[in-house]
């Protein structure tokens, strides 16, 4: 699989291995959205492989995706008007229109990859799947155990009653 | 562990991971999502994430939420209002100092900032002292602060200033000639001399803006202006330094005549509302001009009585103040700035009765930029009971006002002073 983040074949291209083994060639701008992905190559350079064991190549292909298209928008060109904010958040509302499992995964390989947009990205999707759910709905959603007596949820729920309106 | 489509769930994500997520929700929902799990209870009432929510807010996300503080006699209550359902809801109590303070009918000032709740307790009695207390309203946690002891009477102006960021607090008050300052990170109170001369007797309350603090103030040439109060450097600028006869800082230009014209702080603006033509102007910190942006219109502009307040954050901006018909009722507008549209608020549950003092907190967070000015709170108040009430009835407020006037007749005697000069 290869992501033509930019036409500049000039530019250093980086490769990554998946933890099931699939190769990824980026560019090495693409690759520098990750603080991770950054570090490394500053140490060992563009000419090693370099692997991500605990990332699978379905969600590295869509942390990718990210990567490569928040890169391109970083750049300028004479002859295409420059990507617009809105642009640039309708984009991301599309990148994140994905099954929540997805939504986790990304999560964790962005928590991985220390990508700070795409993590707070993701998690303020996962936050609005929930938003405006009561407690009964947000158990149901994220598969969590109601370990509350009555007794103890009413009190709670007194206490906090101005959020409740 | 490997990270792929079919494995991954909530469960799955570390717990700071987690609390990342749910610092994204809407406040009121942080809190109301309590009861979800026990786990979540301890989330969601953990200081560290109440913080990361505040931290996390962008102006976009932000949650304006517009409290009514009444302080009748023995009561202070309070109530905010929830953008997205447009309802009141009653909040719990005070912490018990606070409401002892208000039953033994001592001054209260109350003003706040990033989501915390500062309370200034002077006794009447010995006004030299002001007991200062912190109160986070969602972990009902409070704090006092070191009792601060002065030569001078109580605050014309008071000032809380929140750093979310480094969950930091400041609290800044004083008079014309004098300001201390609180630091959270130091404990200690900090004081000094304003040489500002004249430019801040009897300052409005402040507005926090790109760290700065806006004042209005009167001048001596019987105008007002903009003071600014530089917290970390404990720098005041006044918009002319008379002494080496240069403009410094900013300035109303023609638009600041009046003390009622109010700024306010709108997502990292300072803008001003211009009470006599209902004008809205944005100031540009770099060329320090002022830009008209909207008006209200005029027809509701007429109802009010008295403009107290703005608070504005995102797409919404609330002007609160006292109508003109029913009397002693507050009037509160809503502005969306994405439809250019004005609607008034429901009543808070809270003003339908008699308010002795009146008013409202705000921050973008949580609530408030606070604290009226002593002098137009108690002169109001004054006024209000004379206008309402017969005078057998207020011989039933007669042990209140009688420290209200002690108070007042001395803040009659500074502002004739200043009608002198």
């Amino acid at each position: 699989m290869h992501f033509q983040g930019s036409p500049n074949m000039a530019e250093k291209r980086v490769k990554l291995i998946s933890s099931d083994n699939d190769e990824f060639e980026v560019d090495e701008a693409v690759a520098f959205e990750s603080e991770t992905l950054r570090n490394m190559i500053q140490d060992t350079g563009t000419n090693v492989p370099i692997s991500i064991p605990n990332v699978s190549s379905d969600i590295l292909a869509k942390v990718l995706e990210y990567c490569s298209y928040h890169a391109e928008t970083m750049e300028t060109h004479d002859d295409k008007p420059p990507i617009t904010d809105a642009q640039i958040r309708e984009w991301d509302a599309d990148f994140v229109d994905v099954h929540p499992a997805t939504l986790y995964s990304l999560i964790l390989a962005a928590n991985y990859l220390n990508i700070k947009n795409l993590l707070d990205l993701i998690c303020q999707a996962v936050a609005n799947n929930i938003r405006g759910k009561t407690a009964v709905e947000i158990r149901k959603i994220l598969h969590i155990q109601d370990d509350f007596t009555y007794e103890e949820e009413m009190e709670i729920r007194r206490e906090t009653k101005w959020a409740f309106d | 562990m490997t990270v792929s489509m079919e494995l991954a769930s909530w469960k799955q994500l570390p717990s700071d991971l987690q609390v990342f997520t749910l610092a994204k929700l809407p406040l009121r929902q942080l809190v109301s999502s309590r009861c979800v799990s026990k786990e979540w209870l301890s989330f969601a009432t953990d200081e560290n994430t109440l913080a990361f929510s505040r931290s996390s807010i962008t102006p976009l996300m932000a949650e304006p939420m517009l409290a009514m503080g009444y302080d009748g006699k023995e009561s202070l209550e309070w109530a905010t209002y929830n953008c997205e359902s447009n309802q009141w809801s009653i909040m719990p109590p005070f912490p018990d100092i606070v409401l002892e303070a208000a039953s033994s009918g001592e001054k209260i000032d109350y003003c706040s900032a990033g989501g915390l709740l500062f309370f200034m307790l002077s006794s009447y009695h010995n006004y030299t002292e002001t007991k200062c207390l912190v109160y986070n309203p969602l972990t009902k946690r409070s704090r006092e602060l070191p009792v601060f002891r002065r030569e001078w009477v109580v605050g014309a102006f008071s000032h809380p200033i929140v750093d979310t960021q480094a969950d930091t607090y400041k609290f800044v008050m004083g008079d014309q000639e004098h300001w201390a300052c609180y630091s959270s990170t130091s404990g200690v109170w900090d004081e000094g001399s304003i040489d500002a001369v004249g430019c801040l007797a009897s300052a409005n309350r402040g507005v926090q803006c790109k760290n700065l603090l806006f004042f209005v103030a009167p001048t001596m040439r019987g105008k007002s202006d903009l003071a600014t109060y530089n917290p970390e450097k404990n720098v005041w600028l006044t918009t002319f330094d008379y002494e080496r006869a240069v403009e410094v800082g900013y300035h109303l230009n023609n638009r600041g005549y009046s003390e009622n014209n109010r700024i306010f702080e709108w997502d990292e603006s300072l803008f001003l509302l211009t009470t006599l033509d209902g004008r809205f102007c944005e100031l540009d910190l770099v060329t320090k001009d002022w830009n008209l942006r909207f008006e209200m219109p005029r027809r509701l502009l007429g109802e009010f009585e008295k403009i107290q307040n703005c608070i504005a954050s995102g797409n919404r901006l609330f002007v609160v103040g006292s109508a003109k018909s029913p009397r002693y009722t507050s009037l509160i507008l809503l502005y969306l700035k994405d439809q250019n549209s004005w609607r008034k608020l429901k009543p808070c549950p809270l003003t339908s009765s008699l308010s002795f003092y009146r008013n409202t907190l705000t921050d973008p967070f949580f609530a408030n930029t606070g604290a009226l000015i002593l002098i137009c709170i108690l002169v109001h108040a004054f006024c209000e009971l004379v206008d309402f009430v017969s005078y057998d009835a207020l011989q039933s407020h007669a042990t209140e006002l009688r420290a209200g006037i002690k108070t007042l007749a001395l803040d009659v005697q500074r502002l004739n002073a200043e009608v002198m000069i």
